[in-house]
């Protein structure tokens, strides 16, 4: 995958659905015959999910009811399509953390399995609304980026409530910046990204749909696309590269890394099982061969 | 083989308690953001008539209500939310503008634009229907003593009536509190010594 095409990918995100872009909300508005604010808010992906269970699911022909239907769907045929190609509030800590040198930075993931986390909070998170109060505003990192990308222009980042102050510290600072990956915040604390996976994970079973695959034979164990996933969703072990497919987001990088052309993406069998007799960590001699 | 199965039987303990972790910081969370919802203001009010009195509710603004991390980084900036309610049976063009003010006072409302906020505002409010006014205030070298920062005023456009206005009130919850204990504890030291 060209290098290009991720990070045009996340300024079309922005031009799509921050204001005072919101090309997407216009646009549904002009389709749905809607008048919904053209910002980010009104393309929140984390209230519907709640809603879904309070009772006051949205509209299936509104905004944020074609917006839930295209995220299951996309993330039940292609994988997490939102999270890989247009989220900018995700990629904005996974690209400001490749400038700060790996020795500052913390593996998150390697330190502490996202899988129980992600999925814990995404729980509990469905569980806010019942007990005190959704928390899917003090979370938002979303309208954090959209402060940023007004803020710059205006020269002022506006006024920030405790919570808030609490998701930028985490989300840009401590689970971005200065984490591997730069997308710890996403494995952790995403609620969409957790959904999405876990359609995906459903989807991926079945033949026809598109998903990372895995042919054992190929690979030389020699861990490159386990050191690039931002996510910690790829593991080396002595039987070979294990995956995590309920936290990954199938951006492909692994897939662009892989000197073998050992991990695809595409259509048929997902091919990750443990491997018997499956080659040790390579060693530097076939690593050298490899380059 | 069996310490294979005392290592699966490991993980899937420390599995289950991190998704406990997961989930108790969710709710707990959730109790955070109930809590630390008071550092942010919210003001309603109706417009029924132009023919009624001009209706004058006041908002307080509480410094003791800001979080310690709100206090630590942005201690001088107070948002409040302002919901205008059009009760009359006909749209209103309106204009809110900030009067007799100490400091910056400055409202937005609907979608985000790279124009700046300014000290005025105008829209038009359908009958029934509500217009959302968020309000930014800046606390910064306000004097303790002063109570009246400043009023919001809602004037109908169309023939320049005043149809409300809203008194900006600064206090601190704390001081107040601190200062009627020490209040008490003095004259109660004063009874004693009678």
């Amino acid at each position: 995958m060209n290098t290009w095409k991720r990070p045009a990918g996340y300024i079309l995100g922005i031009l799509l659905f921050f204001a005072p872009f919101a090309y997407y909300q216009k646009g549904l508005n002009f389709l749905l015959n809607t008048n919904v604010a053209a910002e980010i808010h009104t393309f929140c992906l984390r209230i519907p999910l709640q809603e879904l269970l309070t009772g006051t699911a949205p509209k299936i022909l509104s905004v944020a009811g074609v917006s839930l239907i295209l995220l299951i769907g996309s993330s039940f045929l292609i994988g997490p399509f939102f999270c890989r190609h247009l989220c900018a509030s995700g990629a904005l800590p996974e690209y400001l953390s490749k400038l700060v040198p790996n020795r500052f930075k913390v593996n998150w993931q390697k330190a502490v399995p996202p899988v129980p986390i992600r999925y814990g909070f995404l729980i509990g998170y469905l569980m806010t609304p019942f007990v005190a109060g959704t928390i899917a505003c003090s979370i938002c990192n979303y309208s954090f980026l959209q402060w940023l990308i007004i803020g710059s222009v205006q020269q002022d980042i506006g006024v920030l409530s405790s919570t808030a102050i609490i998701t930028s510290l985490l989300w840009l600072i401590l689970f971005g910046i200065f984490a591997k990956g730069g997308r710890a915040y996403c494995s952790y604390l995403c609620p969409v990204g957790a959904v999405q996976s876990a359609i995906h994970s459903i989807g991926a079973r079945l033949g026809f749909t598109y998903k990372l695959r895995y042919i054992p034979k190929s690979c030389v164990n020699c861990g490159k696309c386990v050191r690039i996933c931002p996510m910690g969703a790829l593991s080396q072990e002595s039987t070979g590269i294990h995956y995590t497919i309920h936290n990954c987001l199938t951006c492909r990088q692994c897939e662009g890394v892989c000197p073998r052309k050992a991990i695809m993406f595409g259509q048929g069998e997902p091919g990750w099982v443990v491997q018997k007799n499956f080659p040790q960590p390579a060693p530097n001699k076939i690593l050298e061969e490899i380059k | 083989m069996k310490f294979m199965k005392n290592k699966q039987r490991h993980s899937q303990i420390c599995a289950g308690l991190l998704l406990i972790l997961g989930f108790a910081f969710a709710i707990n969370y959730s109790y955070y953001t109930k809590a630390a919802a008071s550092e942010r203001g919210n003001m309603s009010l109706s417009i029924f008539s132009e023919a009624l009195p001009p209706e004058e509710k006041p908002l307080m603004v509480d410094r003791a209500s800001l979080g310690q991390l709100k206090n630590l980084v942005q201690p001088n900036k107070y948002t409040a939310r302002y919901t205008i309610k059009n009760e009359s049976p006909d749209a209103l063009l309106i204009q809110i503008k900030a009067v007799e003010t100490a400091n910056k006072i400055i409202f937005e409302s609907g979608a985000a634009t790279f124009e700046k906020p300014s000290d005025h505002l105008s829209s038009v409010i359908e009958p029934g229907q509500s217009l959302r006014v968020n309000i930014t205030i800046d606390l910064s070298n306000i004097p303790p003593e002063q109570h009246l920062i400043g009023k919001v005023q809602i004037i109908d456009q169309k023939n320049d009536i005043l149809l409300a206005s809203t008194p900006i009130h600064l206090m601190n919850s704390n001081m107040n509190t601190t200062t009627t204990q020490a209040n008490e504890e003095h004259h109660h030291h004063e009874g004693g010594s009678k």
